[in-house]
């Protein structure tokens, strides 16, 4: 009945270590049903690419309208088949700890 | 063994470790009392964890229905769970410090949801949730100050307004890193040790006290978890690594049916039961049998939690289960306004993930929502290691947090506060000591193996089998046998695995991998103290289940599970739970 599946993920990554230009990168994940961006990532981070770094803990919050000002982070899209996943990559800054 | 150098120094007082409720309370708390505080998170500092999750907060304060009384709330919570395990004396200052702690929230700028005449306006929880409690008592978040329709997210208020404190405080902290260890010298803590995944630097922390607030370790069940992927157990294992004590690490929570797939929709609840707000949904077998008909049949699907729960297992066990493991919520029989009007959220994420209610049955399975053991600690949150304190989900107080419900918030900010007052205290009092230099460097060697090992295993297969291994043998309902074969299993990973950890990516920035293998090793002690206490407590206690003892055994069971590190392995004992407060009643 599920028939299996692949399908085609574009991400755009950069690597701060060596330049910060983006190179898209793809990947073949295999597509089941309902899955999410977020799904196709972290199934390209546990089998496919581990050096995929994203932070991930938007995943559990998925209702933004409720969320206050400030906590907009999500994977919101849903994937489709066939469709190239829109990827936020995590910007590599982040506030400077008061030390 | 040569020195290891570690990439930067940090000398403080008072180390907290952990980033939701709990550790920037305490870290606020012992910054005011004139301590030099130092705090860690393990995600982003107010993004991640579970924190952020609680939707209503209780307590008694000027809201309280006049029906309602501190004595009231104390007994439910040591009641209403079934499991008559909680720690009454600690409960007690929950209770009578929590309505306090959510009052002076406020005052730093926590919207509390408010009625009509400006009052902070009770959550209709007596209504909604029959059962939990006698008259409403919880409150609730509401951004704009409109009164709250259903549950707004009070956890992301209580950390966002923490949050803004810790900067007015001046709080130095650092998020993305993980601790690995904390060093003791004569039962007396002397520092830990922190990687920084973001950065791949060591850091060594000189301080006298240590907080750990580093929230439960329900991630040893994964995929069947609701919990943020954050809550991998570390707090127990440090503490456990640092000599201390820890109680009933075999007790845990679940919840019925959350959404079995994808795995992104997990934390998700599909209802909070089969028949939240009056949608009175069917939960069907891979055969399309009511099943719940069989095992509760005047009740249902309206049995309780645990009821369903069991029954569930049982289906997936024998067979009758789906796809992806879990059974199947029918809602064909209602009507789409009528679920539309009583659980809007539910239904939009339902559909979000693409069911159609009538046509499509929606898979569903029970999840750990907590453990709910934890970290043995005093009324001044110490341990018996001087200079550990713990607080919030990591630290044993409330046994049960879904009986009486929405004692998250309240008791990571009562116990975060006093762990951060007394070690503030403690660490005035004492005369720091240098951490042992062989310590750091053993530390520093094994934080650096996953990096230097060239090929091995990659630390988050050997997490996934750890975490099918605890669900398939220690979860909803064990035995003798399935826990022996967990055991083993968890012992054969730590002997032959453990050392073969290796990243597949051998440099440094944003490594995941690095915070996987240190996680793992968190998780792998936590779910063996996890299953050697469920293997010594040899009854069945509402939540907690063996199919080998089936029977509740008040006489010689009600007794809290300590476990302990000892020269030989894990060492476990008993001591008698005590009733000054609350009578037991007689079932």
């Amino acid at each position: 009945m599920r028939a299996y599946r692949e399908i085609e993920g574009t991400v755009i990554r950069t690597n701060p270590e060596t330049d910060m230009k983006p190179t898209p990168v793809q990947y073949w994940i295999p597509y089941a049903d309902r899955m999410r961006v977020i799904d196709a990532l972290n199934y390209i981070r546990e089998h496919i690419g581990s050096s995929l770094g994203f932070r991930w803990s938007c995943r559990y919050y998925t209702k933004r309208t409720q969320l206050p000002l400030g906590h907009s982070s999500g994977f919101e899209a849903q994937l489709s088949a066939g469709a190239t996943p829109a990827v936020c990559a995590p910007s590599m800054t982040r506030p400077t700890p008061l030390m | 063994m040569s020195r290891e150098p570690v990439d930067q120094v940090v000398e403080t007082d008072v180390l907290v470790v952990g980033g939701g409720i709990a550790g920037p309370r305490a870290a606020i708390e012992a910054k005011r009392l004139g301590s030099r505080v130092f705090m860690i998170a393990k995600g982003i500092y107010g993004s991640s964890g579970c924190s952020l999750s609680p939707s209503v907060a209780s307590g008694i304060g000027p809201w309280s229905d006049p029906r309602d009384s501190k004595e009231q709330h104390l007994k439910d919570m040591v009641v209403l769970g079934k499991q008559w395990l909680a720690d009454q004396e600690l409960t007690k200052i929950q209770a009578e410090q929590g309505g306090e702690r959510l009052l002076e929230l406020e005052k730093w700028g926590m919207l509390w949801d408010r009625d009509a005449q400006d009052r902070i306006a009770l959550y209709p929880n007596s209504k909604l949730f029959p059962g939990t409690a006698l008259a409403d008592r919880w409150i609730t978040f509401c951004r704009r100050g409109t009164h709250a329709v259903g549950p707004f997210w009070a956890g992301h208020g209580t950390v966002d307004v923490l949050r803004e404190e810790v900067n007015r405080e001046l709080v130095p902290y650092i998020e993305e890193t993980i601790v690995s260890r904390v060093f003791v010298t004569d039962n007396r803590v002397t520092g830990a040790l922190a990687y920084d995944y973001l950065n791949c630097k060591i850091i060594l922390i000189k301080c006298s006290a240590v907080v750990i607030a580093s929230g439960d370790a329900a991630q040893a069940y994964f995929p069947h978890t609701m919990v943020s992927g954050e809550s991998t157990g570390d707090g127990f294992s440090l503490a456990y690594d640092a000599g201390a004590q820890l109680l009933n690490m075999e007790q845990f929570e679940y919840i019925a049916p959350m959404h079995a797939y994808p795995d992104s929709a997990r934390a998700k609840a599909a209802l909070e039961s089969p028949s939240e707000s009056g949608v009175m949904a069917y939960l069907v077998n891979s055969l399309g049998e009511r099943f719940m008909e069989r095992y509760s049949p005047v009740k249902k699907e309206l049995a309780s939690q645990e009821e369903v729960g069991w029954a569930m297992w049982r289906e997936v066990k024998e067979g009758r289960g789906g796809p992806h493991g879990g059974l199947f919520l029918d809602f064909r029989h209602v009507p789409r306004d009528v679920f539309q009007r009583s659980c809007p959220g539910r239904l939009e994420f339902i559909e979000k993930l693409g069911y159609d209610i009538r046509k499509d049955l929606v898979e569903v399975f029970p999840v750990v929502h907590t453990t709910t053991g934890g970290i043995r600690i005093g009324g001044d949150c110490q341990t018996n290691v001087s200079g550990l304190f713990a607080a919030g989900q990591v630290a044993f107080a409330v046994n049960d947090n879904l009986g009486e419900g929405a004692t998250g918030i309240t008791d990571a900010l009562v116990w975060g506060k006093r762990a951060g007052e007394y070690a503030s205290i403690y660490s005035r009092a004492s005369k720091p000591l240098e951490p042992n230099i062989d310590d750091v460097a053993e530390e520093v060697h094994r934080v650096k193996t996953p990096l230097e090992t060239i090929s091995g295993i990659s630390p988050i297969k050997v997490t996934r089998r750890l975490q099918r291994a605890m669900w398939k043998g220690a979860s909803i309902v064990k035995d003798e046998k399935s826990l022996q074969e967990t055991l083993a299993e968890i012992e054969g990973i730590q002997e032959s695995m453990v050392n073969q950890v290796s990243t597949r990516i051998k440099t440094g920035m944003f490594n995941h991998e690095m915070r996987e293998a240190i996680e793992l090793r968190h998780m792998l002690t936590t779910s063996e103290m996890i299953v050697r206490s469920s293997l010594m407590r040899k009854e069945s206690r509402n939540r907690f289940q063996r199919s080998d003892y089936p029977k509740r055994d008040d006489e010689h069971w009600l007794k809290h599970i300590i476990v302990e590190k000892s020269p030989t392995g894990m060492r476990l004992s008993t001591i008698p739970v005590e009733f000054p407060y609350v009578k037991r009643e007689v079932a």
